[in-house]
């Protein structure tokens, strides 16, 4: 199932490449777990080794974290981690920072996907990003204070901060957007899911430049889960960063703590876990096909998508009481069995929604009307899509055929069949028909857990998790791979926990989408990157790649469609 | 244009489905997760559930001789953890989740239980039920222990690890004298 | 100026006009598997928009206010110069200057747009003027077409025999078409894009003027959807003049009424939003079968 992608040239492996090609900046090199490396790095050599290994050896970049140690080792630490999805590899570079000087050489400037992720350690580490291009708050409100910094230790939780009434963010006007009319984009707008706010710059009816402020949704829940939550109860706060991708969340949590401690779940959970999966994909996807033609005025689309939907959002009820935020992915298993009766009803609903949504798809995606406002708007190429590690289904509707499913595979994936869509047109009408077809995979791999469900018990308790192991959990939600990294406590908690949810890497190559189009189609574009703010958000999210702006604010159906 | 005339094939063919609620309510299936329902006969005050509750929804709240449970279901996430941990299954998930209120207090539950006197030093250290529960359970446990260790559980943990260090020492002290 | 029928025609507009948007969306609800809002919830939502506070930006001035009332005023203006359910219209010779309300009151809204400062506002007021000026000019045709058919600018139903057959069917398909166009649903609201816009020209607008705005836009509407009757009268001799009542011409008022609504409806419902650039393709088109009607009214044996 995996195609020949021709990208890795070699036999050997990504550290042996390292190795060879850096045989003095390597510290230190070990196999966290199978096929997780981990190489120690010093802090001067992080950005010529990270530009070879992302840029040239083909290396999707994954996320990045830094970790407070300073009580314990007197020092931080900065983890960047990258994926080789046609090895199945998960690469760790680690660099320590010494508490007093605390800063470290910027890789943005060689690798521009790194942009946000050095700004978030900045703010809210306080490690700075030295040579990094625009080193503005990503996260914090305006009137936080420029010298705290939430994620270190010795910040406590229940500290409130300081508040400064007349704080206010620096916009910056992009470089070629002239002196045209600025149209400002939310934080509250009609069609915005999210609070988030954006700039346009516009001529006429062209976009020339976006500027964008995030971090309205910055909940601080990573300091909670260190704080606060244990290692049981953690997987709820995943699962509610957001609230159309929760279970990947919890999925991507509870595989990073079960590679942690060596464990593998039972079969059955497995299963269940992989059904609840490709559930939460289709009605994520249908979500998004109601709204995207609603974007586009069809109306009727988003009812039509929406009906749909209800019949999975009752599907999800039945299974584990809930419509979302299921409560069922937790370490160690699944928390609800299912019951014979109702996996009867679960096959028969499934058929039914097959049926339903082919003849949907069938006469929706047909209308004239409707293709031509989709296609051939919001192009990105195939390099720009490699060049910022853009996930999910963006990527592969330009041409990049990157699927955790198949190529890191967990949980049940193996056993099933399925086929990922790719296409090349790069444009939105591309990404509405790898949805499409996604969610035609989807209803059937759900048709397949349940016919071949096996027995035995659904949650075993995990013995013991042993403290201060680095892990990474893979999964790929509906709009692209979620990672979460962690670093386990000795206090049946997580000493470090890092979200890094999809969004996250898809929105910094909006701006390419968007410079050149016309404000009438600036909302479905951003919509086509499905952009899930609060997953991004569980930290802040800011985009802005190069000094360019990035526009673009959530959409969402709106309410009196009158 | 046929796709237009599918639009409106399904548009008449797969009828009107959203309902006059809440004259129609919508179908729900068994084993919704609605509110927790507390069963105030049951429960025994051992704060189990206020401890594992994530969002902190339960809280424990200790003052003299009184023990109060409170759960505000506007913090409930029916997550079920508390019906998990419960010794005495005192929760169990009901159906209900049309729980919007214009006052907080038809939201929040409270428990009020006695406690009870440590007969060592006095101090307040557990509720009267989780006292009778344990002698309950103890008696049948306990088994050729029964009368020597059964008045360890009227003690504080306090009194306890005192007693016990006591009867460590006269222990080692009586085995030296044997010796 | 006949008052009775006047007040009657005033009357029958601010009730009737509000229900025939309940009705559209009622219409466009079943045709998308819901129940959709009570016929009435238009109704509601005015005398919702009656009770709220009235928040204007700074800068924009008293005109601001006016602009609303001055919208209303006109589209009700328009009911003076036809009749409705009455076979006499209120006054004589009021086609031409039916023609003129009907165009004067779209350029309103979209100087009401750009009046408000806001960019919204003013991109939609921009977008509204350039659709304006595309498609009212079909509809000044096809109105004319429909006077030089019934050989008289007095909007009313004594019949004349007029010559019937193709042209007619083309003029009344032609005004249609052009209704259509107009109306400022999808697939034409390209000024008012909800989720792309935010409301468009009417987004500072607020409370009282609001009403009145929307009111307005109600009014104007029933006015238009008010004219396939005329066609229709052509077919049936209804009356002569002097008459007032006849139950032919009621009937087919509401028959009017339905078709045009059903019309909207199911072309709001069954597709998407055009862009400007298509909208204008569209445009065209309809303005060049307008054309064809007009011309064809010209040379129609018995017109004039």
């Amino acid at each position: 199932m995996r195609p020949d992608r021709g990208e890795w040239k070699t036999d050997k492996n990504v550290v042996e490449e390292l190795k060879e090609r850096f045989p003095d900046s390597i510290l230190k090199v070990s196999e966290l777990r199978d096929k997780l490396l981990l190489v120690e790095l010093k802090r001067g050599d992080l950005p010529e080794v990270l530009d070879y290994a992302h840029n040239s050896l083909g290396g999707q970049f994954l996320t990045m974290a830094g970790t407070d140690y300073v009580e314990s080792l007197n020092r931080f630490i900065v983890d960047y981690v990258l994926g080789w999805y046609e090895q199945g590899t998960v690469l760790v570079v680690r660099a320590s920072v010494p508490r007093g000087d605390e800063n470290f050489p910027a890789s943005t400037p060689r690798m521009p996907v790194a942009d946000w992720y050095e700004r978030e350690v900045k703010e809210t580490l306080g490690l700075n990003p030295v040579g990094h291009p625009n080193p503005r708050k990503l996260l914090t409100s305006d009137d936080w204070p420029e010298d705290l910094f939430p994620m270190r230790k010795s910040f406590k939780n229940e500290t409130p901060p300081p508040i400064k009434a007349d704080a206010r963010f620096p916009f910056v006007a992009p470089e070629n957007a002239g002196s045209f009319n600025v149209v400002p984009y939310g934080p509250y707008h009609f069609a915005i899911h999210e609070p988030i706010y954006f700039r346009f710059h516009v001529d006429g009816e062209r976009i020339t430049g976006v500027d964008l402020r995030a971090g309205f949704n910055y909940r601080g829940l990573e300091k909670i889960a260190e704080t606060r939550m244990s290692y049981e109860t953690l997987p709820f706060v995943a699962e509610r960063i957001c609230g159309i991708c929760g279970s990947v969340h919890g999925e991507a949590y509870s595989q990073a703590l079960e590679r942690a401690a060596g464990f593998e779940a039972p079969e059955r959970a497995k299963w269940i876990r992989t059904m609840m999966l490709e559930i939460e994909r289709i009605h994520s996807h249908l979500l998004w096909l109601g709204v995207a033609t609603h974007m586009v005025g069809f109306d009727s689309g988003l009812m039509q998508f929406w009906r749909v939907r209800e019949r999975i959002m009752f599907l999800a009820e039945l299974l584990t009481g809930n419509r979302k935020q299921y409560g069922m992915i937790v370490p160690g298993g699944v928390r609800r069995d299912i019951r014979e009766d109702k996996k009867e009803r679960a096959l028969g609903e499934v058929a039914e929604i097959l049926v339903e949504y082919q003849e949907l798809l069938d006469a929706a995606l047909g209308l004239s009307t409707l293709r031509s406002r989709l296609k051939g708007v919001g192009y990105l190429s195939k390099e720009d899509a490699k060049r910022y590690s853009v996930m999910g289904p963006v990527a592969r509707a330009s041409g990049v055929d990157i699927d955790a499913r198949r190529d890191y595979p967990y949980e049940a994936y193996p056993h099933f069949e399925f086929e990922t869509p790719v296409q090349t047109g790069g444009d939105v009408l591309a990404r509405t028909v790898v949805r499409a077809y996604d969610t035609l995979e989807s209803i059937k791999m759900v048709k397949q857990a349940l016919e071949t469900l096996p027995d035995g018990p659904v949650h075993t308790p995990i013995d013991y998790i042993p403290p201060d192991v680095t892990s990474v959990g893979l999964v790929e939600g509906p709009r692209g791979t979620d990672v979460h990294y962690l670093i386990t406590g000795g206090e049946d908690t997580v000493y470090r926990w890092r979200v890094r949810a999809p969004t996250y890497a898809n929105l910094p190559a909006t701006p390419l989408m968007l410079i050149g189009e016309t404000l009438a189609d600036a909302s479905v574009v951003i919509g086509s990157v499905d952009p899930c703010i609060s997953c991004t958000e569980r930290m802040i999210v800011v985009d802005n790649g190069t000094g360019k702006e990035r526009i673009i604010s959530g959409w969402g159906p709106q309410e009196g469609l009158a | 244009m046929s796709s237009i005339l599918k639009l409106l094939k399904l548009g008449i063919k797969r009828g009107r489905v959203t309902l006059r609620y809440p004259a129609e309510k919508t179908p729900t299936p068994e084993g919704l997760r609605g509110r927790p329902v507390l069963d105030f006969d049951a429960c025994i005050g051992c704060g189990a559930c206020a401890k594992t509750c994530p969002p902190n929804a339960l809280t424990v709240e200790e003052k003299e001789n009184v023990w109060t449970l409170r759960l505000f279901y506007g913090r409930c996430i029916m997550c079920g953890l508390c019906e998990e941990v419960c010794p005495v299954d005192a929760y169990r998930f009901s159906e209900e989740f049309e729980l919007a209120s214009a006052t907080r207090r038809d939201l929040e539950v409270e428990l009020r239980l006695l406690r009870v006197k440590c007969k060592g030093c006095g101090k307040y250290f557990t509720t009267k039920r989780a006292l009778d529960n344990t002698v309950a359970e103890y008696s049948e446990l306990a088994d050729g222990y029964a009368e020597e260790f059964k008045d360890m559980i009227y003690l504080c943990p306090d009194c306890r690890r005192m007693d016990w260090s006591e009867a460590l020492a006269d222990a080692y002290r009586e085995a030296r004298y044997e010796s | 100026m006949n008052l009775p029928i006047l007040a009657l025609n005033l009357a029958l507009a601010l009730i009737v006009a509000p229900l025939l948007d309940g009705l559209r969306r009622k219409i466009t609800a079943r045709l998308q598997n819901r129940i959709g809002p009570p016929v009435t919830q238009s109704w509601h939502d005015l005398l919702k928009l009656f009770r709220k506070e009235t928040v204007l930006p700074e800068r924009a001035g008293f005109l601001l206010r006016v602009f609303p009332a001055l919208m209303l005023m006109l589209s009700l203006a328009m009911f003076a110069m036809m009749a409705t359910v009455t076979v006499q219209s209120p006054m004589e010779e009021g086609g031409i200057l039916f023609i003129e309300l009907a165009v004067l009151s779209a350029f309103v809204l979209a100087i009401a747009g750009s009046m408000s400062r806001n960019p919204y506002g003013v991109v939609g007021g921009s977008r509204e003027v350039i659709l304006a000026t595309l498609v009212e000019p079909s509809i000044i045709v096809s109105l004319t077409a429909l006077i030089l058919f019934k050989g008289s600018t007095t909007l009313d139903d004594a019949s004349r025999s007029l010559a019937v057959g193709g042209s007619l069917i083309v003029a009344v398909a032609a005004y249609l078409l052009s209704l259509l166009a107009e109306s400022g649903r999808v697939p034409f609201d390209v000024a008012e894009a909800e989720s792309e816009l935010t409301g468009g020209s009417m987004i500072e607008f607020s409370g009282v003027p609001l009403a009145m705005l929307k009111m307005g836009q109600f009014v104007r509407s029933l006015a238009l959807y008010s004219i396939p009757k005329f066609f229709m009268t052509a077919f049936i001799p209804v009356g002569v003049k002097g008459d007032i009542f006849s139950v032919t011409v009621v009937a087919l008022y509401v028959v009017s009424l339905l078709l045009c609504t059903l019309l909207i409806s199911m072309a709001e419902s069954l597709n998407a939003r055009y862009r400007l650039l298509e909208a204008s393709r569209f445009y065209a088109i309809v303005l060049a079968f307008s054309s064809l009607a007009l011309i064809l009214a010209f040379y129609a044996p018995g017109s004039r």
